[in-house]
């Protein structure tokens, strides 16, 4: 049985940041990359199957759509117990929106003939939340987004989620597999990799393939095979805190107003 | 003359408030592009939200009679497949949700509208639509476009819009329900279960203290005001690493995330990403700093420059 | 391990070729010149890194100072060095010789690190409010500079001048005086420790200034007996804290109504054991815990506390620095787990005590007695296997944990647990050097830290040295390789 684990490269700022000459995007230079926070839980989930009863032949898959620098996190997963890993890349899907980007992996997807395709509810830089449901609409797989638990015995035909939804409550849903899921934070508890899995994972192949190689048309990616585009990109004006201005008691006071009224709300 | 259609949203049997805050932006832009306003309803018993729907500014009602009540993406996917086709609207709002997360994207990729999410402002631009979300985790914003789209797909960002409160008098009509063999079942709702003593994922209201603390003995002072205002107190790691707190108190990367949190009282904490990595969907977040230019004052909501031990100590005297 | 020319000639490799700046920015302030230039392009060449290392708060003054130089024309790496804590003053002043815009000078005025000419002379330049607030929030700014700042008369700045710790007793009666108005700005004078002494004879009219009043260390007796009385029950609490406080008016606020009052009492270095008994059976659970931690409070009495209903009064007895054996053996076995923490945590447990006490599940205790000295050997290589990062952390926090154990800490995936395991005193040079290749940036950046450290110290012993021909001195500068 093989699950897919999709995983994205994400980006934050520091505060003080240049836009591009264009200004549709941050001065690269001002980019610091990390591995989707989400994507710690979604391989988690996918380890644990691994681990459990019946995990025996389950493959790990993590795949991502990114530069070089996406390796990096893909041997994260790597070192964390994932099979293999692939990245998909070419200039043109630079410009990829999150539907670009899912017909890439979807289409990687068909590929390896995944059983399950796991993927984060949203990565922590856009929060577009949609390249893993894209996914699923491409491969016409059952799915549900937002789970927050996963019942499931490999070989099974159908597995029961839990979807967190809004206040707190949960959807119990009982969905068929093969299926693509979006997990959510919470999940589970992501292990660390050990020092030796580090270690051993930067001597570990990634599979770098193009787009053209897993049978998508020129057509079909980048901007081509975005449903959106980036008019501008700038920073609103109000970007910090409001500062509560006065001396330490005059401040207390207003906090104290700010709790108060939470609490008349409450 | 297109059309601006809304799919409301309702869950157990109540209409999600966040639906006439959509229908609010609906009739908003129907001042400048001049089409009408549908609204698209799509339940077991359409009958019994479609009154609190006659709002002003809305043309029509269009009702969509699915087998359950419960929320399923694919009957979700294809009744707004079905409105689609059959009013041809230039723009399709949607809240951005749990539900719809789980089947915009489904509907946009196989018919290839024009598609973004959890934007907070929608504008006409020629004869576009522009639409504006945030970027590098809610740093920045940018502006959407869709050329060549004729029909755009967005979901609206909950709070972003004022509910229309007026009642109005729109046709309705119903359209059939599409046929669809669902491959998932909505079992049950359940509530999630109680908390225990120390619950900083169930807390709405955190307070919580960093290494300005300086020593045991300060902690207690701490505890007392959290008692007093109402707060879960909660802590940075090297407090709970020196067993100040229990660990079940650590905010952050490798403490608990708080989730349910609706308003954080940092005191004395810089806002390293470690600690902030389980902050960030905080609706209110005020820090206390002597340095005013902490870190976490970028993404705190209020800020105060001053010393926890002052700040704290007056704090006390209002509870 | 002997550090020789060879081991350094090695980091210095590593360092250029480094995926990150880091290594370099390490080997830097203890390098030489020569060896300096070979970095510079590793740390210096890319925007990127110019960027990320301006941002940094752990990098040494000279590195930071170095960057200053040579990316004066670039705006986003000036503002990223002037918000930084650790820029030095040379730093600092590079930047503000070099212009720069509104927002640089104002990180400039506000950085803590600026010279106090410079911030003389930005005063004396500047009529900008945002400059001149920013010029009063800062603490080193020099007093005659602050009382030159009030003199301009702008009510903006009155806060700020009152609440800064340098300003002068002469200032802050001008701004007494201007406060009319304003009991804020009066009752922030009332905190300051250079309160002129007159300014504190009087009863103020407003509750803050009477409760700001109640805790400045100079206020009179007369004044602190009123305020004991006070109708408002927050003026009491802070009388009741106050240092000088007669014994008669405490015996009074002992049994003040207000709950807040009496664990101000509590909470008195001072506390008689008389009153320590009343507090004790004091109705709010918040004067009982407060008495139990109390260093004051008669150990005797510290039975009484281990047997409250209460948690939190149990656990504050378990803190009590002189807390009986029989109490602590007591409350080691407490039914809650935070109370067992609390005796886990203390430095001279019996060893059966002990011993109990590693038996529990809890993480609190037992990171407690991951981090207690007496705990043996054996005890804590299983607590530095445990699955909760928190308790192997505290092995590492355990300044007694032996060198066998700690090295199974070398292999933990939690990056943070490898730079801590680094800084332990029974961790040797050679461990340390085994870890050079650590795959995370911040472990690299102390390892290689520890060994410019000790490359730069032994250099400066050779050239104190008087000079031996025949001497093969170990090869710890630039010079000699």
């Amino acid at each position: 049985m093989k699950i897919l684990v999709t995983i994205k490269q994400v980006a934050s700022l520091d505060e003080d940041f240049e836009m591009r000459g264009d200004n549709r995007d941050i001065d690269p230079d001002f980019l610091v990359h990390d591995l989707n926070e989400w994507d710690n839980f979604t391989l988690e989930e996918a380890m644990r199957l691994k681990e459990g009863p019946g995990g025996d032949n389950i493959e790990v898959v993590v795949a991502t759509v990114g530069p070089d620098s996406a390796d990096e996190e893909l041997r994260k997963c790597l070192a964390k117990g994932a099979d293999r890993a692939i990245r998909v890349w070419d200039d043109a899907l630079e410009e990829a929106d999150p539907i670009a980007v899912a017909r890439v992996l979807a289409a990687l997807a068909r590929r390896e003939s995944a059983d399950l395709v796991f993927a984060g509810v949203q990565a922590s830089d856009h929060a577009f939340g949609a390249t893993g449901m894209a996914m699923a609409g491409l491969l016409d797989a059952p799915h549900a987004a937002v789970v927050a638990a996963l019942e499931y015995t490999p070989g099974e035909g159908t597995a029961t989620v839990r979807r967190e939804l809004e206040g707190g409550t949960y959807a119990v849903v009982k969905i068929n597999t093969p299926a693509v899921l979006t997990l959510q934070l919470g999940i589970n508890t992501p292990r660390y990799a050990s020092l030796r899995g580090i270690k051993q994972a930067a001597a570990r192949p990634i599979e770098v393939v193009g787009p053209v190689d897993i049978g998508l048309a020129a057509g079909d990616t980048g901007a081509a095979g975005s449903l959106s585009r980036v008019r501008r990109m700038y920073v609103p004006e109000k970007g910090r805190a409001q500062m509560i201005e006065g001396t330490p008691a005059e401040q207390a006071s207003q906090l104290a107003k700010i709790i108060k009224e939470f609490r008349g709300e409450a | 003359m297109a059309g601006i259609l809304v799919v409301v949203e309702h869950r157990k049997g109540e209409l999600r408030p966040v639906s006439r805050e959509l229908i609010g932006l609906a009739t908003s832009l129907k001042a400048s592009s001049g089409e009408p306003v549908q609204v698209a309803l799509i339940a077991a018993d359409p009958a019994r939200h479609a009154q609190a729907l006659q709002l002003a500014g809305v043309d029509e009602i269009v009702t969509v009679q699915s087998a359950g009540d419960a929320f399923d993406p694919e009957v979700y996917e294809a009744s707004v497949r079905a409105l689609i086709a059959a009013r041809q609207p230039s723009l399709v709002l949607l809240p951005h949700s749990v539900d719809t997360l789980g089947y915009a994207a489904p509907l946009v990729v196989r018919d290839g509208h024009g598609f973004t999410t959890d934007v907070f402002k929608v504008e006409r631009d020629g004869d576009g639509w522009v639409a504006t979300r945030s970027g590098y985790g809610q740093k920045v914003n940018v502006e959407m476009e869709f050329p060549g789209h004729a029909t755009v797909v967005l979901t609206v960002r909950p709070g972003s819009f004022k509910p229309v409160e007026a009642a109005g008098t729109p046709a309705i009509s119903s359209l059939p329900a599409p046929q669809v063999t669902p491959r998932s079942q909505h079992l049950a709702f359940e509530e999630p279960a109680g908390g225990d003593d120390v619950d900083i994922p169930g807390a709405d209201f955190i307070l919580s203290i960093g290494r300005g603390v300086g020593e045991e003995d300060n902690v207690e002072q701490f505890k007392e005001l959290s008692d007093s205002v109402g707060a879960t107190l909660g802590c940075s790691r090297p407090i709970a690493d020196s067993g100040w707190l229990p660990k079940s108190r650590q905010v952050g990367q490798s403490g608990k995330t708080a989730a349910n949190c609706k308003l954080y009282v940092a005191m004395g904490i810089s806002g390293s990403v470690q600690h902030m990595a389980g902050m960030k969907h905080v609706d209110t977040i005020v820090a206390v700093n002597t340095d005013p230019e902490a870190s976490i004052f970028t993404i705190a909501k209020y800020g105060i420059v001053g010393d926890i031990f002052d700040i704290g100590k007056e704090l006390q005297n209002h509870f | 391990m002997r550090f020789s020319g060879r081991h350094w000639n090695e980091l210095l490799r590593r360092a250029q070729e480094d995926a990150e700046p880091y290594a370099a920015a390490a080997l830097y302030p203890h390098a030489l010149p020569a060896h300096r230039a070979c970095l510079l392009p590793r740390l210096f060449d890319a925007r990127q890194d110019r960027l990320l290392l301006a941002s940094a708060g752990f990098l040494a003054p000279a590195v930071l100072a170095r960057l200053a130089t040579l990316a004066r024309d670039d705006a986003a790496v000036c503002l990223r060095l002037a918000r930084n804590p650790a820029a030095p003053a040379q730093a600092l002043v590079t930047l503000w010789r070099g212009g720069g815009g509104e927002r640089l000078r104002l990180l400039l005025a506000r950085h803590a690190n600026m010279p106090r000419g410079v911030l003389a002379q930005m005063a004396e330049g500047t009529a900008q409010v945002e400059i001149l607030r920013a010029l009063c929030e800062n603490t080193g700014t020099a007093a005659d500079v602050l009382a030159a700042l009030e003199r301009r008369h702008l009510p903006v700045l009155h806060r700020l001048l009152a609440i800064n710790l340098a300003t002068a007793a002469d200032t802050l009666l001008s701004l007494w005086t201007a406060a009319v108005d304003e009991p804020a700005v009066r009752a922030q004078v009332l905190l300051h420790p250079h309160c002129p002494g007159r300014l504190l004879e009087d009863v103020p009219e407003t509750v803050l200034e009477r409760r700001c009043a109640a805790r400045h260390p100079r206020a009179p007796v007369a004044l602190l007996r009123q305020l004991a009385a006070d109708a408002d029950p927050t003026v009491r609490r802070a009388a009741a804290a106050h240092a000088a406080m007669p014994a008669q008016a405490l015996l009074t606020l002992c049994f003040d109504a207000d709950a807040g009052v009496r664990r101000a009492v509590a909470g008195r270095a001072d506390l008689s054991a008389r009153m320590a008994g009343w507090l004790q059976e004091d109705t709010d659970s918040w004067v009982r815990r407060t008495v139990a931690r109390n260093a004051a409070c008669p150990p005797a009495l510290l039975a009484i506390a281990a047997a409250d209903a209460h948690a939190e009064v149990r656990r504050a007895a378990a803190r009590h620095p002189a807390c009986p054996a029989a109490v602590l053996e007591r409350l080691g076995a407490d039914p809650e787990d935070w109370v067992q923490a609390g005796v886990a945590y203390r430095d001279e447990l019996a060893p059966p005590l002990l011993r109990r006490l590693a038996r529990s599940a809890s993480v609190d205790v037992l990171a407690g007695v991951a981090r207690n000295a007496a705990t043996l050997p054996a005890q804590l290589s299983r607590l530095a296997a445990h699955e909760s990062p928190d308790v192997r952390r505290a092995v590492i926090l355990n300044r007694a944990a032996p060198r066998g154990v700690l090295l199974a800490l070398r292999q933990d995936g939690y990056a943070l647990h490898r730079a801590m395991v680094l800084d332990h005193p029974n961790f040797t040079d050679a461990d340390r050097w085994r870890m050079r290749d650590d795959p995370d940036a911040q472990v690299r950046f102390r390892i290689f830290s520890h060994f410019a450290r000790l490359a730069g110290v032994p250099a400066a012993a050779h050239t104190e040295a008087p000079p031996r021909a025949e001497q093969s001195a170990p090869l710890m500068t630039m010079e000699t390789l």
